[in-house]
C-alpha cells in the first residue's frame, strides 16, 4: 500500500520552532501530537516531505520523532515513517542521529 | 584512519572538475585554491593547501562570531528592526543561511584536512549549532521571543567559546604543519609526486 504524503512547508510551517508548544509555536510536540500520530493512528504509513523549510531546530526534531522512536521502536518507526529531505544536510544529520540515540535508549 | 597529506593529494586529483564542482557548492576563494593546488608544482602543494585552509578556518571563526552575535539579537527581539512578524521572519532565514553558508565551509574543508580533524570539526558544529537554535528559539512572532533571554544568551556564548577554541585548535595543527613543510621545502626533500 502506497504510504501517505504529508508536505511540512505547505501543511504546518516552513518555520519550525522549537521542543515545547508551551515555549514556541509550532514546535516538535504540536507536530507529533497534531499531525504525526493523528496520521500514524490512520494510516500504515506516512511520507514526509521537509523539503523548503529555512532550517530544522535539532530540538524541534528530536521532539517530534525522538519520542515516537522511543515509543514504536526503531524498526517499526522506519518501516511507517518515511522522510523526503535533500536540501538540508544539517537536518539530515541531526534526525540520522535522532534515530540513533532513541534506537539505542 | 588517519590520511596524510599525499593521500589527500591523490584523491583531489583524481576528481574532475565537474565531480568536484558539482559535488561541493564552493566559495570563490577555495575554487581559486583548488585551482592553485592542482596546477601549482607538486613540492609547494602541500603548503599552499594548508596555508588556505587555516586562512579558511579563520574564516570560519569569524563567520561563527558574528552569527552568534546575531543568534543573541533573535533571541531578544533586536534584530533587523525589531520583532513584527515579518522581521522576525526574515531575520530567521538569514540566520539559517548564515548557519548553511558555514556549514558549505566546513563541507569544502573537509576534502584537505585528515578524516578525524573533519569528524572533529563536523561534531563542534553540529554542537555549536544545536545550543545556537536551542529549545527556546523565537519563531514568528514578537511573543515568541523569549521572555528571559538570559539563559538562551549564556549558553550562546559558551557554545562560541567551546567552538572557537576547537577551530583555533584545528588552526594550530594546520599552522604546525605548514611550518613543518616550508622546512622540507627548504631543504629540498619535499615530497615529489
Amino acid at each position: 500500500m502506497e504510504p501517505f504524503k504529508y508536505n511540512f512547508v505547505r501543511e504546518f510551517t516552513d518555520c519550525p520552532g522549537g521542543r515545547y508548544k508551551s515555549r514556541s509555536e509550532k514546535s516538535g510536540e504540536e507536530f507529533r501530537q497534531s499531525v504525526l500520530e493523528p496520521l500514524l493512528a490512520k494510516y500504515a504509513a506516512v511520507e514526509l516531505d521537509l523539503n523548503g523549510a529555512f532550517g530544522f531546530p535539532p530540538s524541534f526534531l528530536d521532539e517530534a520523532f525522538g519520542a515516537l522512536i522511543r515509543k514504536l521502536g526503531k524498526d517499526t518507526f522506519m518501516k511507517r515513517v518515511k522522510i523526503e529531505l535533500s536540501d538540508d544536510d544539517m537536518a539530515l544529520r541531526t534526525i540520522a542521529e535522532v534515530i540513533s540515540k532513541n534506537s539505542s535508549a | 584512519m588517519n590520511y596524510t597529506w599525499t593521500t589527500w593529494s591523490e584523491i583531489i586529483n583524481g576528481l574532475s572538475p565537474g565531480d568536484f564542482f558539482q559535488a561541493l557548492s564552493l566559495p570563490a576563494s577555495m575554487l581559486v585554491a583548488w585551482a592553485t593546488f592542482r596546477w601549482a608544482a607538486a613540492d609547494s602543494r602541500h603548503a599552499l593547501v594548508i596555508e588556505d585552509v587555516t586562512a579558511q578556518l579563520k574564516e570560519v571563526l569569524n563567520e561563527s562570531r558574528l552569527l552568534a552575535s546575531k543568534m543573541e539579537k533573535h533571541y531578544m527581539g533586536e534584530y533587523e528592526g525589531g520583532f513584527t512578524t515579518a522581521a522576525a521572519r526574515d531575520s530567521r532565514k538569514i540566520l539559517m543561511l548564515g548557519f548553511k553558508n558555514i556549514d558549505d565551509r566546513r563541507q569544502v574543508l573537509s576534502v584537505f584536512i585528515s578524516s578525524n580533524a573533519s569528524s572533529g570539526l563536523q561534531k563542534a558544529f553540529d554542537e555549536w549549532r544545536t545550543v545556537l537554535i536551542g529549545d527556546d528559539f523565537p519563531v514568528l512572532k514578537k511573543s515568541d521571543c523569549c521572555k528571559e533571554y538570559d539563559a538562551p544568551i549564556k549558553a550562546i556564548r559558551g557554545a562560541q567559546l567551546a567552538f572557537e577554541k576547537r577551530l583555533s585548535g584545528l588552526r594550530r595543527d594546520c599552522l604546525c604543519d605548514g611550518l613543518r613543510m616550508r622546512k622540507i621545502i627548504a631543504l629540498g626533500k619535499g615530497d615529489s609526486n
